[in-house]
């Protein structure tokens, strides 16, 4: 009975496991059955189809008995590869599992859990979402595989999964069995940070320095973190990276005394995005450089703060920000 | 549908390659024999090159490469074949251009056509030959061309080839049901559809129909079947089993043949009555592919198959050549009356070539001024026969000059022709209306299969005379000087001739015996093969189908649309049960103790976690919390730990019986 390792993953304690944050928890999950599966040749089966045409045709002028039997063969091997490629996807169960928040421009990554409870190990099942290059996967017998498929995240808010299309061609490539899967899943896309920071209002910050991401080394450094998307290039330990390590960010000690409030008011005279863009970069700056921050928003206001999940439920704001304009 | 461009661009693994071009060596095999070496040869390099850029990354040609070997291979072909369109430069272009796509083969998609050429090369194998032997080889080559599309279609190369031979044999299997019913029931047309296909190449080289010394001897030799006959009643005795075919009435003193022009057959169906005396007999004979146009048939026939017409010598002539197996029903009457002449007839049954073999004309003259009747005069020849030293010998000597002078008082041994031919001579001269009839005689009984073997050895030549009051009459020369020739087949009648080289070894009479035992059972399996497999072509279908109550094309089409219906869906059905989950004890347990804790409202997420689950129940029920910790510790043990042992499933299952949450 084969196993794989994602499969195992989710039964590691959740302290252990990656601490991403995941948007929604698992819908109900998908099974194929008759009503969804759908079947059409290939433009090979068309391809050999008329081939077949011309063996017989072939076999009739030279009234040759075997060549009709060996066409006859090879037509019934076509059809019983039907059968195979429907069986093939036939009650497999798709979960749509964790889709990990991204920023707008990334792309956004869809868990999706195959599970095989049969004894019949399914080969060469292509996953993909519209537009999207497939990913192949081999299910074995009672064992699940666990899929991710990216879809580019253009806009931040929540993205739903579109539809999936899981389909196979094995055994013979002559057919490709195939269905539509309507997953309910969806990503939390933050805004796009902005490319550089605009100069903070000094009014919003309690003194010296305004500009949190710039905090020098003269800080006392703290120690290191996995690098995150949005981590300041800045704090990122590249001596490390040099060696072949992953990435990591420095962390710095800040002062207690040295909160920002980041304001909508502070980013006036943009459009929405622009403003929430910039919003975007000051946390992640803020975070990276370990600096105490609160977030003001049009109907909404979290406290000062500091850490992952402060940052995520600000970037949360920030992201499902209602368009006002 | 979308499809996804990756897919088929994907490159071709070194294990794919490497089955691929074992599959198409095999394709390729039986054709090397009928294709010009060059082509073989360069099909076998071409593929070595492709294997070798497989595994030592050999570079493959560029596009200036490619297309000088395309127009070379072409230009080449239309030198050795003088078209391009013919059936032979066609197989050989085939082969060709398989081996130059090779050299251009990178993705998946190169990949999926080689195999679809691969297979349409297999199949035309059976042009050459249809024998069992081919059969069953060409269902290994498929087996194996469908393997390596297997092992294509499965992405994941990393598995052997050899692993998908299996798999294939099973796909196979499944396969058997349908092909048997669309080759029982598909409705067959009879062929060609265009033209007259060319010679087969596996015709075997059988009666021709012009007769000279030694054209019939030299198949004396050969043991290839030329037909079989099997018979409703009882097999006639074998001096009645004269097989009738090419009649010949022109000589030119050496060559005999129908007519003397070389192609004009004179095939017009003149009336062609005659008397059948005594019952008739009903046979159906099986005649090996001889790429000629006429059938055979006992004498005389009565019935003519379709296709076929009945010519005023009582040929059975036929359209097309005989090119691929041929089964049809005859009824004969070995007994007749055949008295019915044209002057056209007559003129040419007296016809001799002015200056040829004078000593054979003198001798049939004298025959005919001392001898009263023309039955008389035929008397007296066949005595003559009889009493001169003539001897029946499979290795005549080389005859010069006038073939039958120096036969008849020259050498004297001589081969059924040469008898038929001085016989015809002396009559004609004798002035007595004779032709020659050439075909089978006799035949082998085979006793297992309960038919008769006819074989190219049975060749044989007679003739016929016309006597008035009682029309062509049978009179056979050979007979006359080795009777044992005509009452017990020329195995008898040169015992020592034929079996000197084959049977030496096999002296003791047990072996002999077993040998042809042996021979008979490997002949009933073919005869069977070629009954029901080869000869089933548009006549038999629709003979053996109307027997079943299906008697048009529409039934066919609609039983075969029914039929493939029913054993799809029970493939299907099969296929499909087939499927069944996999009762792991260890998970039935844990699904138990799950729905105990579901029922007392505690259901388990799906995704959580055996331990998760543990953890967020036990919170629920403290109490329970111990038991809860034991069985889930228990599962996940058992699950995904190394070690599985019955004990501890038996732990895990008297756990779960008293758990009572």
């Amino acid at each position: 009975m084969g196993l794989s390792i994602s499969a195992l993953n989710r039964y590691i304690p959740k302290f252990l496991r990656s601490e991403r944050r995941v948007s929604s928890t698992r819908t109900r999950p998908v099974v194929l059955s008759q009503q969804r599966i759908f079947i059409l040749p290939t433009r090979y089966g068309v391809i050999f189809a008329l081939l077949l045409f011309v063996m017989l045709v072939g076999s009739t002028n030279y009234s040759n008995s075997l060549g009709f039997l060996l066409t006859f063969l090879l037509a019934s091997l076509g059809m019983i590869s039907i059968l195979h490629a429907y069986r093939n996807l036939a009650r497999l169960t798709v979960h749509a599992g964790k889709a990990p928040r991204v920023f707008c421009g990334q792309q956004a990554r869809y868990v999706l859990q195959v599970d095989n409870h049969h004894k019949q190990n399914r080969y060469a099942i292509m996953l993909h979402l519209a537009q999207q290059a497939p990913v192949m996967i081999d299910v074995m017998g009672n064992s699940t595989v666990n899929v991710e498929l990216t879809q580019p995240a253009t806009r931040r808010g929540w993205l739903p999964i579109s539809t999936v299309t899981i389909a196979t061609r094995y055994p013979l490539g002559l057919v490709q069995a195939w269905s539509h899967l309507n997953l309910m899943t969806k990503c939390l896309v933050y805004p796009r940070p902005a490319m550089s920071s605009m100069t903070l209002p000094a009014s919003s910050a309690d003194k010296g320095d305004n500009k949190p991401s710039h905090k020098s080394g003269s800080d006392d450094f703290l120690g290191f973190r996995n690098y995150h998307p949005g981590d300041s290039p800045r704090h990122v330990d590249w001596k490390a990276v040099a060696r072949g390590q992953e990435l990591l960010t420095k962390l710095f000690s800040d002062s207690e005394s040295r909160e920002q409030w980041f304001d909508w008011e502070d980013v006036q005279g943009l459009e929405t995005e622009e403003r929430l863009s910039q919003l975007c970069r000051w946390i992640i700056d803020a975070d990276a450089a370990g600096c105490r921050y609160g977030l003001r928003l049009p109907g909404t206001r979290i406290d000062i703060g500091l850490g992952a999940d402060h940052k995520h439920r600000c970037l949360e704001a920030l992201a499902l920000l209602e368009a006002t304009e | 549908m979308k499809r996804a461009p990756a897919i088929d661009d994907r490159p071709v693994s070194k294990e794919t390659v490497t089955w691929l071009m074992f599959a198409l060596a095999l394709a390729l095999a039986p054709h090397v024999m009928h294709l010009p070496v060059i082509i073989s040869v360069f099909c076998i390099l071409f593929g070595i090159w492709r294997l070798m850029a497989a595994h030592y990354a050999w570079s493959l040609p560029g596009n200036t490469t490619r297309i000088v070997l395309t127009v070379a291979a072409i230009g080449g072909l239309y030198l050795c074949f003088g078209t391009l369109f013919g059936r032979d430069s066609g197989f050989a272009m085939l082969a060709i251009m398989l081996g130059l796509k090779l050299l251009e083969m990178q993705s998946a998609r190169d990949a999926m056509l080689v195999i679809f050429l691969g297979y349409f090369l297999a199949i035309t194998t059976v042009i050459y030959s249809q024998s069992i032997v081919i059969a069953i080889y060409m269902l290994t080559v498929a087996l194996v061309i469908t393997a390596t599309l297997i092992g294509l279609n499965q992405y994941n190369q990393a598995r052997r080839g050899v692993l998908y031979i299996p798999l294939a044999g099973k796909l196979f299997l499944q396969a058997i049901p349908l092909t048997l019913l669309m080759f029982v029931l598909f409705p067959r047309m009879p062929g060609p559809l265009w033209g007259f296909p060319e010679d087969t190449g596996n015709s075997h080289t059988g009666l021709s129909d012009t007769m000279s010394p030694g054209s019939i001897s030299r198949l004396g030799k050969s043991d290839a079947v030329a037909f079989r006959v099997k018979f409703a009643g009882d097999v006639p005795p074998a001096p009645l089993r004269y097989w009738r075919g090419p009649v010949l009435w022109y000589t030119d003193g050496k060559k005999w043949s129908p007519s003397a022009t070389a192609n004009s057959h004179d095939m017009l169906p003149a009336d062609v009555k005659y008397e059948g005396l005594g019952t008739p007999v009903t046979y159906t004979i099986t005649l090996e592919p001889h790429n000629e146009n006429w059938l055979y048939a006992l004498d005389l026939p009565a019935t003519i198959p379709d296709s076929a017409q009945l010519t005023h010598d009582y040929q059975l002539h036929r359209r097309a050549p005989v090119v691929s197996l041929l089964r049809y029903e005859m009824t004969s009457y070995p007994n007749y009356r055949a008295n019915s002449i044209t002057m056209n007839e007559w003129l040419r049954g007296l016809q001799l070539p002015a200056n040829a073999n004078p000593r054979a004309r003198a001798l049939g003259e004298s025959w005919a001024a001392s001898n009263s009747s023309k039955a008389a005069i035929v008397r007296h020849a066949l005595h003559y026969f009889n009493e001169q030293p003539f001897t029946y010998t499979l290795n005549p000597p080389l005859l010069k000059g006038d073939p039958v002078d120096q036969f008849l008082f020259g050498t004297r041994k001589g081969f059924c022709e040469h008898f038929a031919a001085g016989f015809t001579v002396l009559m004609r001269a004798a002035g007595i209306p004779t032709r020659v009839v050439t075909g089978y005689q006799g035949g082998e009984y085979n006793p297992l299969g309960d038919y008769l073997i006819v074989r190219d050895a049975d060749a044989h030549a007679w003739t016929e005379v016309w006597l008035e009051g009682s029309g062509w009459v049978r009179i056979d020369p050979t007979a006359a000087v080795a009777p044992e020739r005509v009452e017990h087949g020329i195995d008898s009648a040169l015992a020592s001739e034929r079996s000197g080289e084959k049977f030496r070894v096999l002296d003791n009479d047990v072996l002999t015996g077993l040998w042809q035992q042996l021979r008979y059972s490997w002949d009933t399996v073919n005869n069977v093969w070629n009954q029901w497999v080869l000869g089933y072509g548009s006549s038999l279908q629709s003979e053996f189908l109307s027997n079943l109550g299906i008697k048009s094309w529409r039934g066919m089409t609609l039983w075969l649309a029914a039929g493939l219906g029913i054993i799809i869906f029970i493939t299907a059905v099969v296929l499909l049960t087939n499927l069944r989950t996999v009762q792991d004890p260890v998970q039935s347990e844990y699904h138990r103790f799950c729905n105990k804790l579901g029922r007392r409202g505690m259901r388990r997420s799906p995704s959580e976690g055996p331990l998760d689950y543990a953890a967020r129940v036990s919170t629920l029920r403290p109490e329970l919390a111990s038991d809860i910790q034991i069985i889930s510790k228990l599962y996940t043990n058992l699950r995904y730990g190394t070690h599985f042992s019955p004990q501890r499933l038996r732990r895990l299952r008297n756990r779960v019986r008293t758990f009572r949450p």
